[in-house]
């Protein structure tokens, strides 16, 4: 995947919570192969809705 | 001369009138239905004034009139609230609503002649001694296996642990033993010092006693999983992880459901932060009204352990993130 640097913080961010909420729920961290699926979870979402806004505005958007 | 008759005559009268008048808040209601052999009739109250629950001793006295000689005589008293025993000297437990009180005694003889006599005391609220209660302290004791609790106690506590441990929880278990062994002080040192009500006892179920120099690694080998079972059933829900804290004000009985306790969850909490949640169990325990939690402690807690989390996964974070993207060069 090739994002941008706003992008991947938006999805690092997202990922951390996450993770954050999985450690808190389940009182272990998530494993390795875990924390790579949230990653590949949020980027997903992160850039669906970016997909979605530059569809709605794209002047707004790059 | 005349003035001093007067003066005479007015006081034999109010003196007729009112016989008991000052002492204690009674006063005397003659009411008989035949003349008695006795006149008058008194009574009155240890103090005017007293708190609820509180027993105060009450008095009748009686002149025998004329030359007769004194004849037995009844005593029956009633009160608006609480119970009063006796006679001529009668003890009044006043359990009644605050606010007057009134007691009546009635003082007969065997002709059925009887004179009456009441008394009026104001009942005041005990203070509360709740509001500003000293701290309730809490000591570590092992429950062995076969073993009941002792009475007495002001709570009763268990560290239970809803299954043996994993890999995954075995850190946590030794982490909240280890605190509870180290930051609880024994029960017996501390009913040394403190009456045994003002305590919390926090049980250790284990299969056997332990040696004098046990451990978290010895509570965890030889922990009595069966006997949590038994109590965490009596909690609503389902508690198969732990570590759990519960308080109960009475012995938790593992027959009938536990209603009114305490019920800390450390099966989620991070291992190193075990013992700033076994102070916050002590802090809870210690207040009068247990099953309200220190609302602004706690919250500081929890964010201190969702902040000790997130922390804890930004490195593994990062480099899932390292792994699976690739930056773009920006475009100019």
């Amino acid at each position: 995947m090739r994002v941008s640097f706003a992008q991947g913080a938006v999805i690092a961010g997202v990922t951390l919570l996450l993770w954050t909420l999985y450690d808190l729920q389940f009182g272990n961290p998530p494993t390795r192969e875990e924390t790579a699926l949230l990653v590949i979870g949020s980027a997903v979402v992160v850039l669906l809705m970016g997909w979605i806004a530059r569809r709605i505005r794209p002047g707004r958007s790059q | 001369m005349k003035n001093v008759a007067r003066t005479v005559a007015l006081f034999l009268l109010v003196f007729h009138l009112f016989p008991c008048g000052i002492p204690g808040g009674g006063s005397a209601v003659s009411a008989s239905t035949a003349a008695p052999d006795f006149a008058p009739l008194a009574c009155s109250a240890e103090r005017p004034i007293a708190w609820r629950g509180e027993t105060i001793s009450i008095h009748a006295w009686l002149a025998p009139s004329g030359d007769a000689a004194p004849t037995p005589q009844t005593y029956e008293w009633t009160a608006s609230g609480g119970q009063i025993v006796g006679a001529a000297v009668a003890t009044w437990r006043l359990d009644g609503d605050p606010g007057p009180n009134s007691a009546m005694v009635r003082v007969g003889d065997p002709r059925g002649a009887s004179l009456q006599c009441s008394i009026r005391v104001i009942v005041k609220e005990q203070p509360d001694r709740d509001a500003n209660p000293l701290p309730r302290e809490t000591g570590r004791s092992v429950l062995v296996r076969g073993q009941t609790e002792e009475k007495g106690y002001g709570l009763y506590s268990y560290l239970l642990l809803g299954s043996p441990p994993d890999e995954d929880t075995r850190e946590r278990y030794l982490q909240v033993l280890s605190a509870y062994w180290e930051i609880v002080p024994t029960i017996a040192d501390l009913e040394a010092i403190l009456p045994r009500d003002t305590l919390n006892v926090t049980y250790l179920p284990a299969t056997t006693a332990p040696a004098s120099k046990a451990s978290a690694e010895w509570a965890l080998d030889h922990y009595d999983y069966a006997r949590a079972l038994a109590l965490l059933r009596t909690l609503s829900g389902n508690h198969r992880r732990g570590p759990y804290l519960v308080s109960s004000p009475q012995p938790i009985v593992t027959t009938t459901p536990l209603l009114g306790y305490l019920f800390l969850d450390l099966s989620t909490i991070p291992p190193r932060l075990a013992g700033e949640w076994m102070k916050d169990f002590l802090n809870q325990a210690a207040q009068c009204t247990m099953s309200k939690p220190c609302s602004g402690a706690s919250l500081a807690l929890e964010l201190r352990t969702i902040l000790f989390v997130a922390a804890s996964g930004l490195q593994p974070v990062l480099q899932g993130v390292d792994q699976l993207i690739v930056w773009r060069p920006k475009i100019e």
